[in-house]
């Protein structure tokens, strides 16, 4: 499967089957976020809200409180993130309620909706919330790795899963939270990556080594926890960080990264994502990437400018 | 047929602790605290099926405290039903208390969940009666919110939501002493009709005295069938009086969140019926 919203469906509708406390809840958004597979195979588990997040919310954490049940809620991740963000907080995050809150549109994945739906807020809205797993898949299978990871979590989770089509990678271990995966070790400078942006990522570092540098790859879906040891391993070889997200560079990955360099290694790092700006209206998605300075070729200009800026030889 | 003498003597002890927990913690929201006691006497003395040495027994009706900030006399009324110790409320307001400002599910027994943010206890308690209903279970669930905190818009998406799902095994009271924070409720923010209001939204509504233990046992009582029969959530207002029992608290508006100090309280306690007991 390489639509991420089909595999999102498919497999939540999966967990569906193979574990049968798991509910999901809705906000009047099913057949677009794809909840609506698991709502044809699982009506009784299936609860659908209205068009009132900050309930869904409060419910799904009453839910999970009085009874052994594992509800997802989910909606648009500008929708899920911004919203109820204090009922995320209290009713969720505070109370410890075993509730995963995925966030679906991711970014700047579907450009039809424009600004108000595009989610590049909230990564940095939940992180800074205690209590809260974060993490952001990058390809199918990926997506089903994190699934039941977060059913097997004891506590609050928040999934935000982007659109499009992408192929699947093939790493060595399982997904773990807060474990990085490496996908090119590279002296020169390191692409971290979350989400989508390692199918970027890995076409920029392939250009990069005919132009002579060589550029690591590395992938963190596990945003929160984040891999701090493998982070602060990298920096102490490679000369500069490249860190790329499909969401704002405020808060998100970026500063996540960040965050670790300055306290015990500081190398030049430069973020890339939405340059605190809203999104905008577009007929496909890579429009958008092109236009916001996204795509694998301003991650190869960004490596050259490192190179200039911090001397490679 | 319930001891109402009893209840009111418990109901008393509650109040004279209350305003004693919040004076020496120096925090607290003495009006809201007083104003709810006989409900929650009634509640803990009475109607609710729970047991204090388990209170993660998985058929107990669940109590949802919506209303947060009133929490001393809610903290009270557990320690006495015995889900925690007395000398507990000594500490309160203290950094290794386990007696939060507000409460706290993951430190208090007996506290269901978590507050302080108002609005957002009866779509918890909305999720509780869903889940219920999905494994089967027979408890029931109560919430308790405040009049001022029915302002909050998510209270109404809850309320939507409860009667869209028929959720007959939900029983909300509102605390209706018509005062909220800096002033009446008329003043501030008008929410009457308070009853139509439940009504339109598809809920079956009560009116209680909320100082009068027989009126308060059974509208519950009424409400619990009635929802059996209709299928309807139940709202029940409840009209009470901020800062009930003290005669200079009573309806006064700076009451909400002043603690009483010492002079106040000995006052207090005096017209409540002398000193603390155990």
């Amino acid at each position: 499967m390489a639509d991420l919203r089909h595999a999102f469906g498919e497999y939540l509708k999966e967990m569906g089957k193979k574990y049968s406390n798991v509910v999901v809840l809705d906000a009047d958004l099913n057949t677009s976020t794809r909840t609506s597979y698991f709502m044809e195979q699982f009506p009784d588990r299936f609860f659908q809200m209205g068009l009132a997040e900050q309930n869904m919310m409060g419910v799904a954490a009453g839910m999970s409180l009085a009874e052994d049940v594992i509800p997802f809620a989910v909606t648009f991740a500008t929708f899920a993130s911004k919203r109820p963000c204090d009922q995320i907080s209290v009713s969720i995050g505070y109370q410890k309620a075993n509730v995963k809150i995925v966030g679906t549109y991711a970014g700047l994945s579907v450009g039809k909706g424009g600004a108000t739906h595009q989610a590049i807020m909230d990564i940095a809205i939940m992180r800074a919330i205690p209590n809260i797993n974060v993490v952001s898949p990058g390809w199918s299978l990926e997506i089903k790795e994190v699934l039941e990871a977060s059913i097997k979590h004891q506590g609050p989770v928040y999934i935000r899963v982007e659109a499009g089509d992408y192929p699947n990678l093939k790493t060595d271990e399982e997904f773990k939270w807060g474990k990085g995966r490496v996908f090119r070790k590279g002296d020169d400078c390191t692409i971290i990556t979350t989400g989508t942006m390692i199918h970027r990522a890995l076409e920029a570092a392939t250009q990069l080594e005919e132009n002579g540098i060589e550029a690591g790859v590395i992938h963190f879906s596990s945003i929160e926890p984040i891999d701090e040891q493998l982070i602060k391993e990298v920096a102490s070889y490679t000369k500069g960080i490249i860190t790329i997200e499909n969401h704002g560079i405020y808060g998100g990955l970026g500063d996540a990264v960040s965050q670790i360099i300055t306290k015990t290694s500081p190398i030049p790092v430069i973020r890339m994502g939405i340059n605190r700006s809203f999104g905008l209206t577009a007929k496909e998605g890579e429009e958008l990437y092109k236009n916001y300075n996204l795509t694998a070729n301003d991650i190869v200009i960004n490596a050259m400018h490192l190179k200039k800026f911090r001397s490679f030889e | 047929m319930p001891n109402y003498e009893q209840l009111k003597k418990i109901a008393n002890k509650i109040r004279r602790l209350s305003l004693s927990l919040i004076n020496r913690a120096e925090m607290g929201h003495p009006g809201g605290a007083l104003s709810q006691t006989d409900i929650l006497t009634a509640l803990y003395f009475n109607i609710l099926n729970v047991k204090p040495e388990n209170p993660h027994w998985e058929e107990r009706d669940r109590f949802v405290y919506s209303k947060g900030h009133t929490c001393a006399s809610l903290y009270v009324t557990l320690a006495i039903r015995g889900f925690f110790q007395l000398k507990d409320l000594e500490n309160m307001g203290e950094l290794d208390s386990h007696l939060q400002s507000h409460p706290d599910k993951n430190k208090t027994p007996g506290v269901e969940n978590s507050s302080g943010s108002l609005g957002q206890g009866l779509s918890l308690a909305v999720g509780m009666a869903l889940a219920a209903r999905l494994k089967k279970r027979n408890y029931i669930i109560y919430a308790l919110l405040g009049d001022g905190e029915c302002d909050e818009g998510q209270v109404w998406e809850a309320a939507m939501s409860a009667s869209h799902y028929k959720l007959n095994n939900l029983i909300l009271m509102i605390d209706h002493n018509k005062l909220q924070a800096k002033g009446p409720c008329k003043e501030i923010m008008n929410i009457e009709p308070l009853s139509d209001k439940w009504k339109a939204f598809g809920w079956d509504v009560w009116e209680m005295d909320g100082h009068n233990f027989e009126d308060i046992i059974t509208v519950i009582n009424k409400a619990k069938t009635n929802g059996r029969q209709t299928g309807n959530p139940n709202a029940i207002i409840t009209h009470t009086i901020k800062g009930k029992g003290v005669s200079f608290m009573e309806n006064v508006c700076k009451w909400h969140n002043l603690p009483p100090d010492d002079q106040e309280l000995k006052a207090a306690l005096q017209e409540l019926g002398g000193a603390i007991d155990g």
